[in-house]
């Protein structure tokens, strides 16, 4: 009796092991080159997935990149606009992440250069309050610390932001970067070299204060 | 970005913040612009192509039918020939053989 349950037990785990490496499989989602290919053949259901994987992302590029909510909402609809346009023209050469974030970044500066009176001066408020005194405990101290990576990020160079900015939310690598603002990849590397350092600088502000 | 980190160019911690302090979502109103876009342009261009799909679709049939009709025709002609020639034969078999 326990021989057969011995014998049964790998037996089992045999006969179960294609169903275990093969149900991820069952699971795995389009790329988005695929939906967008897709979408360019006029399924829109591919469409509303791939724009459901990077809506948020690329409204808060758009959002913390010009620091103004009107503006993040104008381009944010022109860049998807231009991709519903440009789909029968849509090649999967790059990363869709890539092009995508290529065609905001663009649709950002012509906004920019239609629109000269645009300023720096942010409007977003930060979503996290400042601590009200008293002794910091370790989340007053995270509020805080957001509150100044929030205020350091509005003031670093543009270039610099673009690149944290595209690091962070689009998760693209220095390449691609490159390739999203146009610069080569030494530039990019050191931009956000630049950019990381002063946002580190900034959380760690207290700290190195206490230090010194 | 993994690799980006491992060139010690990103910062967890700078992530981290980062990640706490960036909650915004596209605006409902937003979505709802961008997607009703997207599918106005979609069936716009399932009818630009029907436009030129339903005319070859029907010239296709015609063709098929009018070739198959010919077809047909052709070989019921090339039949009663062969039959015709055939009959003719046999007669003139009968007629030779009946002398």
């Amino acid at each position: 009796m326990i021989g057969e349950k011995c014998l049964k037990l790998p037996a089992a785990a045999l006969f179960r092991a294609p169903v275990v490496a093969y149900a991820p499989a069952m699971d795995v989602m389009p790329d988005d080159s695929a939906l967008m290919l897709r979408y360019a053949d006029g399924d829109v259901d591919a469409f509303e997935t791939l724009y459901r994987r990077h809506n948020d992302s690329l409204y808060r590029y758009l959002l913390r990149l010009s620091g103004h909510r009107d503006t993040a909402e104008d381009v944010f609809q022109e860049t998807w606009g231009k991709i519903v346009k440009a789909r029968s023209k849509y090649r999967p050469t790059a990363k869709f992440s890539t092009y995508l974030y290529r065609v905001a970044h663009n649709c950002f500066i012509d906004y920019l250069r239609r629109n000269k009176r645009h300023s720096n001066t942010a409007d977003v408020d930060p979503d996290t309050q400042m601590g009200t005194g008293g002794e910091p405990d370790a989340e007053t101290e995270r509020s805080m610390a957001r509150s100044r990576l929030e205020e350091a990020l509005k003031t670093l160079p543009e270039e610099q932001r673009d690149v944290f900015l595209l690091h962070e939310e689009a998760g693209l690598n220095l390449a691609q970067i490159a390739e999203v603002t146009g610069v080569n990849r030494e530039t990019a590397k050191s931009r956000l070299r630049y950019a990381v350092g002063k946002l580190k600088a900034a959380i760690d502000a207290p700290r190195a204060r206490e230090a010194s | 970005m993994s690799e980006d980190r491992n060139n010690g160019i990103g910062d967890p911690a700078v992530s981290d913040t980062y990640r706490d302090v960036a909650t915004e979502r596209a605006p409902a109103s937003l979505n709802e612009a961008v997607l009703r876009n997207a599918a106005a342009h979609a069936s716009k261009g399932y009818a630009h192509s029907m436009l030129w799909i339903r005319p070859l679709a029907y010239a296709a049939t015609v063709v098929l039918s009018l070739g198959i009709v010919v077809c047909r025709s052709v070989a019921r002609r090339k039949y009663r020939s062969a039959d015709g020639e055939r009959l003719s034969g046999s007669g003139r078999n009968r007629a030779c053989g009946g002398r």
